[in-house]
């Protein structure tokens, strides 16, 4: 494990990753750049390896907010629910199966039926 | 510049009303008072703002900002406000972390809820049990930063955060976080510290503190317990 700072930009070298200094402003001073020690490199480490959970959550809370809008359609005294209504919501149902973020190439909720 | 004793004697009357202005009278101003300094009540119980300082971060330039020494018990409570960036990079939720003793960052201690809706009726719910961070905003789009109102509670054994927070999420849905949560550290705060949950540079943050001299008790904490 090794960690090394530039002490001209600040910017901190862990594991041959590069993290930006913080910004650190004390009342009544002028702000300063600070480079982040190898326990803060650890942490924010950390909170990149977390990126594809954080996307995948957001991409499930997004569907879920769809398929709600629909459920009514399921209930046992609405009309019949079309197929097209019933492949739409299974299409979101299954879209973590090709997309893990809403960010990844190519990607887009199907679209409702029209009717 | 000394203050210079002017004798009674020697002032006349002003040109409104014929009156002398007596320092130790009540007034009722009804033209507009400009002030260059700041307003401050000398004795305490009052509900006014007083500016602390302001942190201002540059887009793309660090991975966090932190705003040192400015909690005391001069004030019980403080009132945060302006605009804060998540991550430049994409979108992020924000955190909002205490510094206490010489503004080292707390490990744990926060426990509450952040409420996060949507246009799109999309929710979330971020609860925290012993955090070391609270998060303040929600899904924040990437290169944006929200709007954030939040209080803070000094109590005289914990500390509570009360707030919202207005984003707009990388999918073009606007929407809101509404968060309260309570510290059960008892050591005193010195300052705070902002932080996006996924790692990388934060967007713009323009960040106010204001103190506010509600006293409760002789300690200026707010009443009231965590246990």
């Amino acid at each position: 494990m090794s960690y090394s700072v530039d002490n001209k930009t600040k910017i901190a070298t862990y594991n041959s990753v590069e993290y930006s200094p913080k910004y650190v402003k004390k009342v009544g001073s002028e702000p300063t750049f600070v480079a982040l020690t190898e326990e803060e490199c650890k942490e924010e480490k950390k909170k990149a390896d977390e990126i594809p959970i954080y996307e995948l959550e957001r991409l499930r809370e997004k569907r879920n907010a769809l398929l709600a809008k629909t459920d009514w359609m399921s209930l046992p005294d609405a009309p019949k629910m079309s197929d097209a209504w019933k492949k739409y919501r299974q299409d979101l149902r299954d879209i973590t199966k090709t997309y893990k973020s809403m960010q990844d190439k190519g990607f887009a909720f199907p679209e409702e039926p029209k009717g | 510049m000394a203050l210079t004793k002017v004798n009674t004697g020697g002032i006349a009357a002003d040109a409104v009303d014929n009156t002398i202005l007596k320092l130790d009278d009540n007034f009722d101003f009804t033209g507009s008072n400009t002030f260059s300094g700041v307003t401050r009540s000398s004795v305490g119980q009052s509900i006014v703002p007083e500016f602390i300082d302001n942190v201002f971060l540059a887009s793309n330039t660090a991975s966090s900002v932190e705003l040192q020494n400015c909690f005391s018990t001069t004030y019980s409570v403080y009132r945060l406000i302006g605009i804060v960036g998540g991550r430049f990079a994409g979108q992020s939720n924000v955190r909002f972390t205490f510094l206490t003793g010489t503004n080292t960052a707390e490990t744990s201690g926060q426990f509450g809820t952040s409420r996060i809706h949507d246009d799109s009726s999309a929710s979330g719910h971020i609860p925290h049990v012993d955090t070391s961070f609270v998060t303040i905003i929600g899904n924040q789009a990437s290169t944006g930063a929200s709007i954030v109102d939040m209080h803070i509670y000094m109590q005289s054994a914990a500390t509570q955060i009360l707030g919202m927070s207005g984003y707009h999420d990388q999918n073009s849905d606007r929407g809101f976080a509404a968060f309260g949560f309570k510290s059960n550290q008892s050591t005193a705060k010195t300052g705070f510290k902002i932080t996006a949950n996924v790692a990388g540079n934060l967007s713009v943050v323009n960040f106010s503190v204001y103190g506010i001299r509600i006293r409760q008790n002789a300690n200026s904490k707010m009443l009231g317990s965590y246990s």
